[in-house]
């Protein structure tokens, strides 16, 4: 079985990392040279063709077909779905946790504001637990939020909990877990075996 | 804007082509409004049923077959994609599966080369449902795969799946029908073979087939076989459809449908119809 006809679009950043370890263990030539600034390789033989964006918009290119699978978190899945895909694989790399964070591990008392760039996943999560809540959507350095008086609660994605600890922010509740997954292009993923095969060897 | 112009007429001229098809087969065209109680239409099967079930039941003769024809709203993507969907009406078993495939085959016939770049992928939701119950998944997690496939969950639905049905598990993966028919008898050696074969023989002549149960269709009426109709290297489907049961307005409706992409169509056989308006 050959690559030469299938294409993978890789998140930016961790993910994108956890792929080349992936690749290599797996033997798969990783086709990004570091000083390269390309972000569109084209497939070969030995392995697929690859196609580098934001997060976001992974699952937007494999919707449309412009690739056959793609890697991205689940909490990108979750907070931004999209039903023309289907998650094919958990490749139990990039791991984390979105969670609930404060200046006290105190579940809210009463209404409250939370200031997140998981504005769905927020919503989702309160509105299970009867919780009324005011939405901040910010897109970028949530900690600064309790700190400056913006919000005093948080839900991010956390790793470690090492950056949380140093704006003195506690967990409270851990909404939920993430990992990289697989995700392929339905018309791609039935009628391209190749796409199985690499699964497979992405995810013995 | 010549191009753009000369695109929309040829657009209109498929459009035309394959409304004559269904006509000439003696189906009726069912006029639908864009929209349903507030909401974009995104289906025509539930506007077809309703209107239909505003006539008494003493009416109806059925079988009944139907289209209707429109754009539909594609959340996903944010625009209208124009369609035909086509409806069978009556019991609804396995000679209507049959005949709606033939009916598709007949369509596809219609350009020599498009058969060529299509695959149908066919799944099945009884027989998933009576795979699992063959090995002993209980109803409520049943209901649960069917629901992460629904989803698009294949991950969901083989991590339910994985620690007591391995059987079930490999039908979820697409398949030639010599593969599928050989990983289904050793998960459901009673299942009905000479219909699937006849199904497949009804395709297997004009183009390729997968056969995939993690295949569920898009809608939650759907209850025994569906079907993509997939261009090949493209990612976007031709057409969808499948068997399906619905209630509506107090009345139970059986059918076999399916919805053909007007712009897919397109894209699939411009060319040919570019020649063909050229040997004109």
């Amino acid at each position: 079985m050959t690559f030469d006809n299938v294409t993978v679009a890789v998140a930016k950043g961790r993910i994108l990392e956890g792929a080349e370890t992936l690749w290599e263990q797996q033997g798969l030539p990783w086709p990004i040279d570091k000083e390269s600034r390309k972000l569109w390789f084209s497939p070969e033989a030995a392995r697929p063709g690859m196609l580098i964006a934001r997060a976001r918009d992974i699952p937007t290119f494999v919707a449309m077909g412009i690739a056959d699978l793609g890697i991205v978190g689940l909490d990108v899945l979750e907070e931004h779905p999209n039903a023309q895909i289907i998650q094919v694989a958990d490749l139990h790399f990039a791991t984390c946790r979105v969670v609930l964070a404060g200046k006290e591990r105190q579940w809210p008392a009463g209404p409250t504001r939370i200031a997140t760039k998981y504005q769905r996943i927020a919503q989702a999560y309160f509105a299970v637990h009867h919780h009324p809540v005011e939405i901040v959507p910010l897109s970028g350095s949530l900690e600064l939020a309790p700190v400056i008086g913006l919000a005093p609660y948080i839900v991010d994605i956390v790793d470690t909990g090492s950056t949380l600890r140093q704006h003195q922010l506690v967990e409270i509740a851990t909404i939920m877990e993430s990992s990289a997954r697989l995700i392929a292009n339905p018309s791609h993923w039935r009628t391209k075996p190749a796409l199985e095969q690499l699964r497979n060897r992405l995810n013995p | 804007m010549d191009e753009w112009l000369k695109q929309n007429r040829s657009e209109y001229a498929l459009m035309i082509r394959v409304i004559n098809q269904f006509l000439a087969q003696s189906f009726f065209p069912v006029p639908t409004a864009p929209a349903q109680s507030g909401h974009y239409r995104e289906d025509h099967t539930q506007s077809i049923l309703e209107l239909l079930s505003s006539f008494p039941e003493s009416h109806l003769n059925l079988p009944l077959k139907v289209f209707s024809l429109g754009p539909v709203y594609d959340p996903g993507h944010g625009r209208w994609a124009e369609t035909v969907d086509v409806e069978i009406l009556g019991e609804g078993g396995p000679q209507h599966e049959l005949m709606a495939v033939q009916l598709i085959m007949q369509l596809i016939e219609q350009w020599p080369r498009l058969a060529e770049k299509t695959v149908m992928v066919m799944g099945h939701l009884g027989l998933l449902d009576q795979a699992m119950a063959a090995e002993a998944v209980l109803p409520v997690v049943r209901h649960s795969v069917r629901d992460a496939l629904r989803a698009g969950n294949l991950v969901q639905a083989e991590s339910l799946l994985a620690p007591t049905s391995p059987k079930t598990r490999r039908l979820l993966l697409p398949k030639t029908y010599d593969d599928f028919v050989r990983a289904l008898q050793d998960t459901l050696p009673e299942a009905d073979f000479d219909h699937i074969a006849r199904l497949q023989n009804a395709i297997d002549q004009h183009m390729a087939t997968r056969w995939d149960l993690s295949l569920t269709g898009n809608w939650p009426y759907y209850t025994d076989l569906v079907f993509s109709l997939y261009l090949k290297d493209i990612g976007q489907p031709l057409l969808n459809g499948g068997r399906f049961m619905a209630d509506v307005h107090g009345r139970t409706w059986h059918g076999v449908g399916f919805t053909l992409y007007l712009d897919s169509l397109y894209q699939a056989v411009q060319q040919e119809m570019e020649q063909e308006s050229h040997d004109l």
